[in-house]
C-alpha cells in the first residue's frame, strides 16, 4: 500500500472522528484544529490503531501533533 | 427509559453533538484522584440515551479535598445534586508502598475518604455515588511483602470499610467497580498506556460500563426502577419447546444444558424475593404452558411466583398492554425477556418505553448477560416489596369482581377496605422514602425524600407526616400512601401527597384528606393549602385536588395552587368506602 492510500484512509478517520471536512492536510494539527486537544488525542490514536492494526509507542504519542507526523509514523510502522 | 444500551464508543461520541435541550437537566460532579475527563465525555454521550441533559463538573487531579473543603470552590459553586467520588487502586498502591505498607497508612486513607463524605453530607442533601477499589490491578507478588499485611489485605480492608459506611449512611450509594473490573477482566478494564499518558487508568469499554452504572442509579433515584419482568417460556425459562417435547423433556435441571436454565430461574426467583414482580407471556396453549410448571419437578419457579400468567396466541404487545393496565404501572418499569428476536422487535416497535433485553443466542450466557446489565439496584428492601407481589396477584381477582359488580361503588363496597393511619416513625421511614422515590403518577409535587431527609423531618416540629396502610378482603397492601404537612401560620401546607398507583381511585384520596382535616381541626387551623406541580409523569393526578373539593387559587401550565377553607364548615368530610381502624 502506498503513502497516498494511507493518507486517504487517515483523512477519512479524521473527518469521521471530528466531524469535519479536510481540504488541506497541512492545516490539520493540534494548534489549528481546535477540537483536537489532549483529551481527544488518545481516543483518536485508539481509532487509528484499530484501523491500521498498529500500536504507537507511548513515548511517541505526545509528539504526534500534526497530520503529517501521524502519517509518517503510520507509514513507518506499516513498513 | 431505555436502560438496555449497547452503544459503541463511536456512537457515544456522536451523541455529544446532538441536541439535549429537550431533556431534564441533571448535574453531576466527578471527584476523583484520576483524570475524569474521559469519563465525562462518555457519561455525557450516554446520558442522551437515558433522555437526560447532563452537565458534568470534573476536578483537577489531586484537588478533591480542596474542592470539597473550600466553601468557595468551583465544585461548591457548581452545586450538583449527584456527586461521584472515586479513588483508584493505582494511586492507593503507590501510597501504600511509599508508606512502607503500614496499617496506619490504610487507616489514614480511609479516614480521609470518610471525612470528605461527612463534610459533604453534613451540608447538603446530595446523593453521593462512592466507588470501591479494584482489589488488584497488578498481579500482587507475595514475595514483595514479608509481613501478613500486604496490598491485597489492605485493599480488602478498605472495601469492607467502604461498604460498611454505605450501609450505615443513606444518601450514599455504592458503585461496585471492583465487580465491574472482575466481570470485564483486568486486561480489558485497565489501560496502562492511557494511565501514564493522561492519568486516566480505565479503558473506554470500562468507562462505558461505569457510566451505565451511574446513569442507571440516577434513573432509579428519579423514580424509574424496574418493577416487573415479563418472561417468555420456550427456550427462555427452559430449553426446548414444551408443546413439542412435553413437560418432562424440557431442558431444566439435569437434562442437557438444563442447569443453565435452573440457575437463570433461581436468579429470577431471587429478584422476585427482593420485590420485582414476574409474569409470563407465552405463545402457547394455557394448559400446555401450565403443565410445564405443574409436572416438571426440576422447575425452580412455580406458578405461584408469577403475578400474571398469560399463555395465548395474541400479539405479545397486547398481552403486555393488558398487564400494564391491570397492575397500574408504567411501561418504562417493565423489562421484557424473550429469546425470539421477532417478539422482541414487536415490543420495541409497538411499546417503545418497555425495556427489551437482547438475550444472547448462546443460551448458557443468558444469566451472565442479564446480570451484566446492572439494572436492578434496590436502595432499600422493605416488607412492602413482598406484599406488593401478593397484591399484584390478587389484582386479577379484584378485576374479576370489578367486572361482575354492577357499579364501581358497589365494587368498592365489596372490597371491605380498612385503612390505617400512622404518624411517621422509625419503622415506617424506609417504606415512605421508597414510596416517594418510586411513585410518579400520584406524586403531587414530586418532592422525593431519602431516608435521611425523613429523619430530619421526623425531628422537625413544624412537620406532620402520616402514612396510610390499606387492607381489603384479598390482602394487606401495606403502606400505600403518605402526606407531608408543613404547619404554617394559620394554615397547613401539603408539601407532598403521594399515593401508590396500585391503590389509586379507591377512596384513599378522600381518606387522606379527611385525616388532614381532622389534624387541622385538632390544631385549630382553618385553612389548608396545596399545590400540584406538573412532572413528565404525574398527569393522572392533575385534577386530584379539585375533585377533592379544593379551590384553585392560581393556575399556570406547570403549577396549580389550591386552598381549602374549613372554617365553620362541619360537613366537609368526604365520602369513602375505607373504614378507619382506630389509632392513637
Amino acid at each position: 500500500m502506498s503513502k497516498k492510500d494511507f493518507e486517504q484512509r487517515l483523512i477519512k478517520i479524521f473527518e469521521d472522528f471530528f466531524s469535519i471536512k479536510i481540504k488541506d492536510t497541512k492545516k490539520v494539527n493540534m494548534k489549528d484544529l481546535e477540537v483536537w486537544d489532549s483529551i481527544s488525542q488518545l481516543n483518536l490514536i485508539l481509532e487509528i490503531e484499530s484501523e491500521f492494526d498498529i500500536m504507537f509507542p507511548s513515548d511517541e504519542i505526545l509528539k504526534l501533533e500534526t497530520f503529517e507526523t501521524l502519517l509518517d509514523k503510520i507509514v513507518e510502522l506499516k513498513s | 427509559m431505555p436502560r438496555i444500551i449497547e452503544n459503541s464508543f463511536a456512537e457515544i461520541r456522536k451523541n455529544l453533538k446532538r441536541n439535549y435541550s429537550k431533556f431534564d437537566q441533571v448535574k453531576i460532579s466527578l471527584l476523583s484522584d484520576f483524570s475524569a475527563r474521559f469519563l465525562e465525555d462518555i457519561l455525557k454521550g450516554l446520558s442522551y440515551d437515558f433522555k437526560l441533559n447532563m452537565s458534568v463538573f470534573t476536578t483537577e487531579v489531586n484537588s478533591v479535598s480542596a474542592e470539597v473543603i473550600n466553601k468557595n470552590s468551583n465544585f461548591r459553586k457548581f452545586d450538583a445534586e449527584y456527586i461521584f467520588l472515586s479513588f483508584s487502586t493505582l494511586e492507593f498502591e503507590r501510597g501504600f508502598y511509599k508508606n512502607k505498607g503500614t496499617k496506619k497508612f490504610v487507616k489514614d486513607y480511609k479516614e480521609n475518604i470518610f471525612s470528605l463524605l461527612n463534610t459533604q453530607k453534613k451540608e447538603s442533601n446530595k446523593k453521593i455515588f462512592l466507588t470501591n477499589l479494584i482489589e488488584s490491578v497488578n498481579r500482587i507478588d507475595s514475595s514483595l511483602t514479608n509481613n501478613d499485611y500486604n496490598l491485597k489485605t489492605a485493599l480488602k480492608d478498605i472495601n469492607f470499610e467502604i461498604e460498611k459506611f454505605i450501609s450505615n449512611n443513606s444518601g450514599v450509594f455504592l458503585i461496585d467497580i471492583n465487580n465491574l473490573a472482575l466481570d470485564m477482566g483486568l486486561k480489558n478494564a485497565i489501560d496502562f498506556r492511557s494511565y501514564y499518558l493522561t492519568q486516566n487508568p480505565y479503558s473506554n469499554d470500562f468507562l462505558i460500563e461505569l457510566s451505565k452504572n451511574i446513569l442507571n442509579l440516577i434513573d432509579i433515584l428519579r423514580g424509574n426502577a424496574i418493577k416487573l419482568i415479563v418472561l417468555d417460556l420456550d427456550n427462555t425459562l427452559y430449553g426446548g419447546i414444551v408443546g413439542d417435547v412435553g413437560s418432562l423433556n424440557i431442558e431444566v435441571g439435569s437434562l442437557g444444558i438444563g442447569k443453565a436454565f435452573t440457575d437463570f430461574q433461581m436468579y429470577l426467583k431471587q429478584l422476585k424475593n427482593t420485590g420485582i414482580a414476574l409474569c409470563v407471556v407465552s405463545k402457547n396453549d394455557l394448559k400446555t404452558a401450565e403443565d410445564a410448571f405443574k409436572n416438571n419437578p426440576e422447575m425452580v419457579l412455580s406458578l405461584d411466583d408469577f403475578v400474571v400468567f398469560k399463555a395465548n396466541w395474541k400479539p405479545k404487545s397486547e398481552n403486555i398492554k393488558e398487564i400494564k393496565e391491570m397492575l397500574n404501572i408504567g411501561y418504562s418499569s417493565i423489562l421484557f425477556i424473550d429469546d425470539n428476536p421477532f417478539e422482541r422487535n414487536e415490543i420495541k416497535e409497538t411499546l417503545k418505553d418497555v425495556n427489551v433485553l437482547n438475550l444472547p443466542i448462546e443460551k448458557t450466557n443468558y444469566l451472565s448477560y442479564l446480570k451484566s446489565q446492572n439494572i436492578f439496584l434496590i436502595a432499600e428492601n422493605t416488607p412492602e416489596n413482598k406484599l406488593r407481589l401478593k397484591q399484584y396477584k390478587n389484582e386479577e381477582k379484584r378485576n374479576d369482581i370489578k367486572n361482575k359488580s354492577s357499579s364501581f361503588t358497589e365494587y368498592l363496597k365489596k372490597l371491605n377496605m380498612v385503612g390505617n393511619i400512622n404518624l411517621l416513625d422509625k419503622k415506617t421511614i424506609p417504606r415512605v422514602s421508597q414510596l416517594s422515590l418510586r411513585s410518579n403518577q400520584f406524586n403531587l409535587r414530586t418532592v422525593r425524600y431519602l431516608v435521611e431527609d425523613l429523619n430530619k423531618i421526623f425531628n422537625n416540629k413544624n412537620y406532620i407526616v402520616f402514612s396510610v396502610s390499606l387492607k381489603d378482603k384479598f390482602d394487606d397492601l401495606g403502606i400505600i400512601a403518605f402526606a407531608t404537612l408543613k404547619v404554617k401560620k394559620g394554615s397547613l401546607f401539603i408539601e407532598n401527597f403521594v399515593l401508590s398507583c396500585r391503590a389509586a381511585k379507591r377512596g384513599v384520596e378522600e381518606f387522606i384528606v379527611n385525616e388532614i382535616l381532622r389534624l387541622a381541626k385538632k390544631k385549630k387551623i382553618e385553612k389548608i393549602e396545596a399545590e400540584y406541580i406538573a412532572s413528565p409523569k404525574n398527569s393522572p393526578s392533575k385534577e386530584l385536588y379539585e375533585n377533592l373539593g379544593f379551590k384553585i387559587i392560581s393556575s399556570t401550565k406547570t403549577k396549580k395552587c389550591y386552598e381549602l377553607n374549613i372554617k365553620g364548615n362541619k360537613n366537609n368530610i368526604l365520602n369513602t368506602y375505607i373504614k378507619e381502624s382506630s389509632y392513637e
